[in-house]
């Protein structure tokens, strides 16, 4: 959900749950990345989520060091990392840093890490290491800190992003997510069909599987379609997909 | 032991992708309680403060570890244990670590560790990915399985991009045929688990 500037709007606090830390708050959020940026020895820091659906992959601004406004610096990072960034951000959880030179420390410590990957990105992106995240449901995001500065050894690096991951399990938690409405109403069957689908099966073999009919599985098929306002089955597979209701 | 929690058809298969249970244990305890373990309440997300679990007290909980299966893990030395599932682009993985005895597993250490597991997974991924890309999907295919995936019908397909509704078809078909899908659907859905769309 955005609100008129285009940031993620949240919706209010969730209900405390199990065995992840208790953040009450943004702000709380927000000084904890702080915190780690600062670690890392960055100057600035962001969180951007990668847009769940639509044509092509991009970048949101959900909050920065600028909090509780986002940095014009921000958004036009946001604007500037194309759909491929997107894409490997949401395939490898490997963290990737560009740099416009090699004097710098960023460039000098984060060669040496095992697992960090350099990318080619023009200078006026400035040095960052960006950090993939993604949570259970299949919200995929990156929190990039930004600096010349930034030096992390290889222990340092996995340490810092897995406590990014925690942050991130609660933050993409208060985010109302757009499935809600759909998945309530999507039966389990529906959803067993749909899953099946997507994994190549005809009506015929979904309905010999599951011990249904062949019409009976095509109204599962239909009815899933109509909830997740799909065109055709395929639109319908895509949508489920896109929104974590299967995976 | 690191699992891979594929699913083929449809239906849950898992792998075991590297282990050093000796093979006894594995053969007694089965797959199936390895998968149960993949979902078990105890068993946490990649971020989530890792728990350490001890199959007796489970078995007694009553749930989804069974008596004999918690007596086997235990004579085998998996006294304490912690597992985590880790999810890395269309495939998600279950790595468990036991010790002993309890108190030996670090959990400070656990997640970093994790962490560099991930990125493996991430590198297996992608290098996998790069095998498969000696047939690599061409721009044009994949806008076709991208509109083809907003609901978009083939003639309408054929306006956007300005070609003929046959041109459109043979896109797709190439498409499915380099994914190695049976239809549209199927070669959809693995293009996004993959991130290609």
């Amino acid at each position: 959900m955005l609100n008129r500037e285009g940031n993620i709007a949240f919706a209010g606090l969730a209900a405390a749950t199990d065995d992840i830390p208790q953040f009450d708050t943004l702000p709380e959020m927000v000084q904890r990345f702080r915190r780690i940026c600062e670690e890392a020895g960055g100057s600035e820091f962001a969180l951007l989520l990668v847009s769940p659906a639509g044509q092509g992959r991009r970048m949101l601004p959900c909050l920065d060091h600028a909090y509780p406004v986002i940095s014009p610096t921000t958004r036009l990072l946001a604007v500037s990392l194309g759909e491929a960034f997107c894409r490997r951000v949401a395939s490898s959880t490997q963290p990737c840093w560009w740099a416009p030179d090699d004097e710098c420390a960023i460039a000098g410590s984060l060669a040496r890490c095992l697992w960090a990957e350099r990318l080619a990105f023009p200078a006026e992106l400035g040095a960052a290491l960006a950090l993939p995240l993604l949570d259970e449901c299949g919200s995929h995001g990156v929190f990039i800190v930004r600096g010349r500065d930034v030096s992390l050894t290889t222990a340092g690096l996995a340490d810092l992003q897995v406590r990014c991951l925690a942050i991130f399990a609660m933050v993409a938690r208060l985010r109302p997510p757009p499935a809600r409405g759909a998945a309530r109403t999507m039966s389990r069957r529906e959803l067993e069909c749909l899953s099946l689908t997507a994994d190549g099966q005809t009506s015929e073999e979904i309905a010999a599987r599951l011990g249904l009919s062949v019409h009976t599985a095509n109204q599962y098929l239909t009815n899933s379609t109509q909830k997740l306002n799909a065109v055709n089955r395929m639109h319908a597979v895509a949508k489920a997909l896109r929104m974590g209701l299967i995976d | 032991m690191l699992i891979d929690l594929s699913r083929e058809g449809g239906v849950d298969d898992p792998q075991i992708v590297a282990s050093n249970w000796i093979y006894d244990t594995i053969r007694e305890v089965g797959l199936d309680l390895v998968k149960r373990i993949a979902n078990a309440p105890t068993t946490t997300f990649l971020g989530k403060q890792p728990r350490l679990w001890f199959p007796a007290a489970e078995a007694g909980r009553g749930g989804w570890l069974r008596e004999t299966e918690a007596a086997a893990l235990e004579a085998d030395g998996h006294c304490e244990m912690a597992s985590t599932r880790i999810r890395v682009a269309a495939a998600t993985h279950c790595i468990i670590f036991s010790a002993q005895a309890p108190r030996s597993i670090s959990t400070s250490a656990l997640p970093a560790a994790q962490m560099e597991l991930s990125y493996a997974l991430s590198v297996l991924a992608c290098g996998a990915r790069a095998s498969e890309c000696r047939n690599p999907i061409s721009e044009r295919e994949r806008e076709c399985l991208r509109w083809v995936s907003e609901g978009k019908t083939t003639d309408e397909v054929a306006v956007i991009l300005g070609v003929s509704s046959n041109t459109v078809n043979s896109y797709v078909a190439h498409a499915i045929q380099k994914l190695s899908a049976r239809n549209r659907a199927m070669a959809i859905a693995t293009a996004i688990r993959t991130g290609i769309i």
